[in-house]
């Protein structure tokens, strides 16, 4: 992967970057898609690069906590939802599993 | 348009009380403002006739007391959900999902004594900033059927604005309750990040997604925003400390509020109309009593990039769920790698899409620290600056947006011009505040324009007087709402 800063320099998102971003995303990306989006991902990650100019090198806190606030609840069980509710919604199911295609044989994974 | 879906919350309560009108007219009403007006409008994605309408029977057996939303129909942006009902957050993906289970806001809408009437429109899982992104319809803003009513909530916005409902929720991540209710003339209110509980609220960006209310007055605003606020042991980033009181302050006016508004809007290509009522509402303010002041406005500039690092990197991550495994539609594949790819690929849109995949960008090895660890650590400058400013004043009023509402297709394949129309309504999520856009006025296309009150973590009461001197100033629905019925 090529390296990039907001300083003006043009940048360009290379095939095999997007190629590599939608295999991570697990995203099938059309061919008629895959220029555009070339186009308009390298426009935007271009104008969020901005944020290379601002100075953080002072700052030290890297995410801001919440005031006053989060309380976990006591670890009580509840009545949740039943296999059945669940199953339900589940687009591939046997009545006790979820059932997807084949795991092992895969030579991707 | 009939009287009775004229009456505000509370002289529905006053007219249900004395068992002058009963819910089930009221909701027959406003049902029958739905079949007339939706045709074109297109706020909805299902309307509740049957079971609305005997909801509100049931209510009539029912005493109005204690029930500050008795026989009030409310509609939901789809991403919110109600159990046994279709939630699709407007994806192909999830057009067949139907929700196992009620909102926390919903639990409390009903406790209230509301009637649900349906469900509305969105941007694909509320990333988008004028439900275009939607895979089901397009929604038209009612006050001129060329232009985009906002988003993501502009089904909700709509839905309001046209009179269809009094009462509609959204939910906001960088002004998505507050730019729909600016381009479509009504309030939008978003609380202090954790308010409102999100349980039951689809997750886009966990960390700055609120749920609030869309109404036509700040009234209504404020008393539904007393139904909805509080701890939720659901949530667990809900506020301990008690929801706020919010209706009572309306009336008690400014006198003695520090106000900032922000030196330099020009900068900020703001539309000239804009600016001018912004003027107005400094000098409204200042006149009832408050100090107004100019004051920059930190971080402004890095608010946008800082949002859409943040935001597309916990979506990527919020959406991994949605792989045709458990929920949702599917669409087959020989491995289980190509059934996951062929369902993201075909079930989402093109918007979701491209935020999960800069999602990815910025979280990815080699990008991290340089994208999504500095975007943290902007947030951070950014929650601090305003903590600071706010030590100085009481509330920021500034413009919604800088524009009034685009047409349709004027900025849908232009993701950086759509993202720039987030620049007033982003960093108020990354802060954290809690904030109002109310109607000001129209411009001389007939458009509306919002002006937004902001106030520090906690402190809506004091944000909702402001509202009020503002509105009843402003006097937006009697001025321009007559004519626009007709």
């Amino acid at each position: 992967m090529q390296k990039r800063d907001g300083s003006g320099e043009i940048v360009s998102l290379s095939e095999k970057e997007l190629e590599h971003l939608k295999d991570l995303a697990r995203i099938r990306l059309d061919r008629d898609l895959r220029e555009k989006f070339r186009f308009q991902l390298d426009a935007v990650i271009g104008f969020v690069a901005e944020l290379k100019k601002v100075d953080i090198s002072k700052h030290k806190d890297t995410a801001e906590m919440q005031r006053g606030s989060s309380r976990l609840r006591a670890d009580e069980p509840e009545d949740s939802l039943s296999r059945k509710t669940v199953l339900e919604e589940a687009p591939g199911n046997n009545g006790r599993f979820f059932s997807v295609p084949p795991v092992i044989d895969n030579e991707n994974e | 348009m009939s009287a009775l879906t004229d009456y505000s919350i509370s002289e529905l309560q006053r007219l249900y009380k004395k068992r002058e009108i009963g819910p089930v007219e009221v909701v027959k009403a406003y049902l029958q403002e739905i079949d007339l007006k939706d045709p074109l409008v297109r706020a909805f994605l299902e309307v509740f006739h049957e079971s609305a309408v005997m909801r509100a029977g049931e209510l009539e057996e029912m005493d109005p007391e204690g029930m500050p939303l008795y026989g009030v129909p409310v509609a939901l942006k789809d991403n919110i959900s109600v159990k046994d009902r279709l939630l699709t957050c407007g994806s192909a993906l999830l057009s067949q999902y139907t929700s196992p289970y009620d909102a926390t806001v919903v639990h409390k809408l009903i406790e209230a004594g509301a009637v649900i009437v349906g469900k509305t429109n969105l941007d694909e899982f509320a990333m988008g900033s004028s439900t275009e992104n939607s895979a089901f319809q397009v929604t038209r803003n009612p006050w001129d059927e060329e232009c985009t009513p906002g988003g993501s909530s502009g089904g909700s916005a709509a839905a309001v604005a046209s009179g269809m409902v009094p009462v509609a929720l959204g939910s906001d991540t960088g002004g998505s309750i507050r730019q729909p209710a600016a381009f479509c003339g009504i309030t939008g209110m978003k609380g202090t990040y954790g308010r409102v509980s999100r349980y039951g609220l689809v997750a886009f960006a966990s960390s700055l997604d609120q749920i609030g209310p869309l109404t036509r007055d700040i009234n209504d605003c404020a008393v539904v925003m007393e139904v909805l606020s509080g701890h939720d042991p659901k949530d667990s980033t809900t506020l301990e400390s008690p929801a706020p009181g919010l209706v009572q302050g309306i009336e008690e006016g400014v006198e003695g509020l520090k106000v900032a508004v922000p030196a330099g809007i020009a900068g900020w290509q703001v539309e000239q109309p804009i600016i001018e009522f912004q003027e107005e509402a400094a000098a409204v303010l200042q006149r009832e009593g408050a100090t107004v002041e100019a004051a920059g406005l930190p971080g402004m500039e890095m608010s946008i990039a800082c949002y859409y690092i943040l935001a597309t990197a916990e979506a990527s991550s919020n959406l991994a769920r949605y792989d045709g495994v458990r929920y949702g539609n599917r669409i087959e594949g020989a491995t289980l790698r190509e059934m996951y790819e062929n369902t993201r690929g075909k079930g989402f849109g093109e918007e979701v899409k491209r935020r999960i995949l800069l999602g990815t960008y910025v979280l990815s090895s080699g990008y991290y620290d340089a994208y999504y660890a500095r975007a943290l650590k902007v947030k951070s400058m950014i929650c601090e600056s305003y903590r600071k400013l706010f030590k100085k004043y009481d509330l920021i009023v500034m413009p919604t947006t800088p524009s009034t509402a685009f047409k349709i297709g004027e900025k849908s394949d232009d993701p950086v011009s759509m993202y720039h129309s987030d620049i007033f309504t982003a960093w108020v999520n990354i802060a954290g505040l809690p904030a109002v856009s109310i109607p000001a006025g129209i411009s001389a296309e007939g458009l509306p324009i919002g002006i937004q009150i902001i106030a520090s973590a906690g402190e809506e009461a004091k944000m909702l007087r402001a509202a009020g001197t503002l509105e009843r100033s402003f006097s937006f629905r009697r001025r321009y709402l007559p004519g626009a019925d007709s």
